[in-house]
């Protein structure tokens, strides 16, 4: 039994998906101004676009993982986390209390 | 001067039930309401209207990012980082790729606000 191997399958479309977004948020950790990002978002749409007509499954693989390598390479080391969110510098800072008893038994 | 403080005392004392009548039921007050999900929708619906893509389409919860709106797979991830940086938020990479509809989206925001 022999498939044709798809370039254009969602799993593909959904890895590159992932490398976007994950490009789009180490722009947004290394741009310190909102429209110096924003710039960087466009530039970063082209460069994938530029690479939208490959058919070539082994080209695909060698683009990804050039993508993979450069996106390694440009990584935060600090990268931008909400405040509210898990990592976040106000993540659970306020817990509401429990509201047992705090001591156990009759008193 | 033993004199003064007690006649001071029982001054206050004089005054307090006056006090006491003052003083109603405790009510509590909020920072910030909480939020509802009409506030997500109508705040998602501004967000996605900056995308490029999805300047002039018509939004409604029920529209599939892809079918209807007619976006790709990259103008599906631009809308969503749009919604993140809206709502402050990060949405994995798992739930990302389920997303399809805008109601999905506004849904799972929903949700990880009221977490807060």
């Amino acid at each position: 039994m022999s498939r044709a191997i798809l370039p254009f399958t969602e799993a593909n479309s959904k890895r590159v998906a992932s490398l976007f977004r994950q490009a789009l948020r180490t722009a947004f950790d290394s741009s310190l101004k909102f429209d110096a990002y924003r710039a960087e978002t466009i530039k970063i749409r082209a460069q994938f676009e530029a690479n939208k007509h490959i058919s070539d499954p082994t080209e695909l693989e060698s683009v990804i993982a050039a993508t993979r390598a450069k996106l390694a390479e440009y990584a935060h080391p600090d990268p931008y986390f909400p405040p509210c969110r898990p990592g976040g510098t106000k993540y659970q800072r306020n817990i509401p209390v429990a509201r047992e008893p705090l001591v156990p038994g009759d008193w | 001067m033993f004199r003064l403080a007690v006649r001071s005392a029982r001054v206050q004392m004089a005054r307090a039930p006056v006090a006491a009548a003052i003083v109603r039921a405790p009510v509590r007050f909020y920072a910030v309401a909480p939020i509802t999900k009409e506030e997500v929708t109508s705040r998602a619906f501004e967000a996605l209207k900056t995308v490029a893509a999805l300047q002039e389409s018509k939004l409604t919860l029920e529209a599939n990012f892809q079918k209807d709106l007619g976006l790709d797979s990259l103008d599906t991830v631009e809308a969503l980082v749009a919604l993140e940086e809206e709502f402050d938020l990060e949405i994995p990479d798992k739930i990302s790729d389920e997303i399809k509809t805008v109601g999905e989206a506004v849904d799972y925001i929903y949700e990880e606000e009221r977490k807060l």
